[in-house]
């Protein structure tokens, strides 16, 4: 499979009190051609500013990409001035956000924000704008798309506005859809409906999708790799199977261990002590040490490097190190 | 003097001395109904039926979870137990005093010490410019406990390690603290006048899932320890069934199934269940049976114009023609289990 998307040690910083804060601290990962990956962490892990960085929207002034290589289909997206980024938002790589309302504009209709999307980037006439962005809306489901059209988003459900940011991310053929915790803010019924939509699309028009989420049976339902990040790094790589039947990382681990079941029963969660590394704190050997039940010295020396397992699989944990084995 | 001794309750309260098959809590026809005004003279044009005729009863140590989508009224019936949304009709009562009536003046010693609420969100129910210690006084000392202001402190220092917090953060605010520690802070809030029943409202649902799991950990722990009694309302289905012992589902202000954790979640009756059940994503693994997925259609209805009949009949895969028509009440169809459904009629 070719890869659509590489990302190559990409650094975003931010700078506050005068502090470095490293939001992304050295992130490899690549998307091949029609692959669902998912970047999963705890809040303040770095994944929502991985995507705000791929999309070229890390807030500024303060936030900034200092490092780094982001290659959609042999173009480095951070060579590109932001005049050229325009044609590439929306068209290239289209973004869906957690909380919907927040996105859509509301003293415009719903066709409106459709078909300025579609004609500013398919460049269509207004009249052909309009068939698609009706196409658009029966292809999530909408059942009278012609009357949506002239709706606006308060008069929509929280499912429905989600349904029609789907639509307007794939009204133009994107080769990434970047989807930010897309069904966090609906509820499971919903979850479930627009979860089996985005799967249905993105088979059919071969979308490489790359989901942000804390929810791990969002990301089994949904994903085929996974991204493990922790305090802006990369913990661990591997794909669905691999990743729930047997994690190796320590986090990764307490993080599926500490999930409650709808199926089984558990008699005690495991939790992982400890909080999450607050933004900006330096942290000498492994971020994840001072939670970690598996520790020793090196840990709180050194910091590991990703470990490439094989190739689908990389871990940052001294625990697969060679040299540690041979030791 | 370690924690437990600390914490036993200062009197013996006359319940403890009935027979403990008692329910703690009853809860009989319970509506909490709001007014809907419209037109300059915001005349009543109708009502959002938030909680619509429930009944149900909680036993003495043990954890009811109430399970809903948003807007089906879970919140406003938690908050009614205690009333802070007054009950339109119905009667509560709580070890043995009904306290639909009460003046606040009455409810006071009864309802204000013994039962507590702990919020999803712990930041918004804490005092910013209060230090914790104040915020943990303030009820012993509007409640006459602990004489004087060192046994007051020591008593907030034990609750904090109970807590799993360190007792020199009584001198911290709660900006200070994590999302995780300030969810700590709002259980030592609701346990430092040590009540009986403790209702959690969403009370981990905006931690990460380590933090949650920590959380979920400490409130099993203090149960046991302090034998609480929980209401437990959360829309995560996993977290409840890991939590609960008893699990009531709610949809559109009634409460549609009430069983045992192990019947309901196995065998679940009502076709709504059994859709909320079949929604959730789980992890999947290879020992894991693919489950079957119901998709519903459409959303919920709006509350203030409820659906004739069976509210669920707009969005219900097997509906019957006189689920439009006829309301179903809950009933008892195995021993333990209810159901509101007239395919169980």
């Amino acid at each position: 499979m070719s890869n659509l998307l590489e990302i190559k040690n990409l650094r975003t910083h931010f700078v506050k009190n005068k502090r470095i804060i490293r939001a992304v601290d050295g992130i490899d990962f690549q998307i091949g051609k029609g692959e669902t990956i998912a970047l999963v962490g705890e809040s303040g892990c770095g994944k929502s500013m991985t995507s705000l960085s791929i999309m070229g929207l890390v807030p500024s002034p303060g936030g900034k990409i200092v490092e780094g290589e982001i290659i959609l289909d042999g173009v480095n997206l951070l060579d590109l001035t932001e005049k050229e980024m325009y044609g590439v938002r929306g068209k290239d790589i289209a973004m869906i956000f957690q909380e919907p309302m927040t996105s859509l504009n509301p003293v415009l209709t719903i066709g409106d924000q459709l078909t300025s999307v579609i004609i500013h980037h398919l460049k269509l006439s207004k009249k052909e704008a309009n068939l698609r962005a009706i196409e658009m809306l029966e292809l999530v489901g909408f059942s009278d798309p012609t009357k949506m059209m002239k709706n606006y988003p308060h008069r929509l459900s929280g499912g429905m506005r989600q349904r029609v940011m789907i639509a307007m991310a794939m009204s133009c053929n994107p080769k990434l859809l970047i989807a930010d915790e897309p069904t966090t803010a609906l509820d499971v019924t919903i979850q479930a409906q627009v979860l089996e939509l985005m799967k249905e699309l993105s088979k059919r028009f071969s979308t490489s999708i790359l989901l942000i989420t804390h929810d791990l049976g969002v990301v089994s339902e949904l994903a085929e790799r996974v991204v493990v990040m922790y305090a802006g790094q990369i913990v661990e790589i591997a794909t669905i199977e691999d990743l729930f039947d047997d994690p190796l990382h320590p986090y990764t681990i307490g993080l599926i261990n500490s999930v409650p079941s709808i199926e089984g029963e558990i008699k005690r969660l495991q939790s992982i002590e400890g909080n999450v590394p607050a933004p900006g704190s330096i942290i000498q050997g492994c971020k994840f040490a001072a939670r970690c039940s598996h520790a020793f010295d090196r840990c709180w020396i050194e910091e590991p490097d990703l470990l490439l397992m094989d190739d689908s699989r990389a871990v940052r944990c001294f625990l697969y190190d060679d040299e540690e084995a041979n030791v | 003097m370690n924690s437990t001794q600390l914490l036993q309750p200062m009197e013996q309260t006359e319940s403890a001395n009935k027979i403990p098959v008692e329910p703690i809590l009853k809860v009989k026809n319970l509506k909490v109904h709001f007014p809907v005004k419209a037109g300059i003279m915001q005349r009543t044009t109708g009502y959002v039926k938030a909680v619509d005729d429930i009944s149900f009863h909680v036993k003495r140590g043990e954890t009811l979870g109430i399970v809903g989508e948003s807007g089906c009224g879970k919140s406003t019936m938690g908050r009614s137990l205690i009333r802070l949304n007054e009950p339109t009709e119905g009667s509560i009562i709580f070890n043995g005093n009904d306290i639909t009536a009460m003046s606040e003046k009455e409810l006071r010693p009864l309802i204000r010490r013994k039962i507590q609420m702990v919020f999803q969100d712990p930041y918004a129910s804490l005092n910013p410019r209060k230090s914790l210690g104040n915020t943990l006084n303030e009820p012993l000392r509007a409640h006459n406990l602990h004489g004087n202001q060192r046994e007051r402190d020591e008593r907030i220092k034990e609750l904090l390690n109970v807590v799993g917090l360190h007792s020199s953060s009584m001198n911290h605010y709660p900006h200070e603290f994590s999302g995780g520690q300030r969810q700590r802070i709002g259980i030592a809030r609701a346990l430092v006048l040590n009540p009986d029943l403790i209702i959690a409202d969403e009370a981990v649902s905006a931690l990460d899932v380590s933090i949650q799991a920590q959380i979920i950990n400490l409130l099993e722990d203090l149960q046991e320890q302090f034998d609480l009694t929980y209401i437990f309302i959360s829309h995560d289905l996993s977290v409840v069934r890991h939590i609960a012992d008893r699990v009531g589902v709610m949809y559109l202000g009634k409460l549609v199934e009430l069983a045992d954790k192990a019947e309901l979640y196995v065998e679940p009756l009502h076709p709504y269940t059994k859709a909320l059940l079949s929604a959730v994503p789980s992890i999947r693994s290879k020992g894991a049976q693919t489950r079957e997925r119901i998709v519903l259609k459409g959303d919920i209805p709006s509350s203030i114009n409820q659906p004739s009949g069976c509210v669920f009949h707009t969005r219900c895969p097997v509906r019957m023609e006189h689920c439009k028509v006829a309301i179903p009440t809950l009933k008892e169809v195995k021993p333990g289990h209810f159901v509101a459904c007239h395919l169980y009629d």
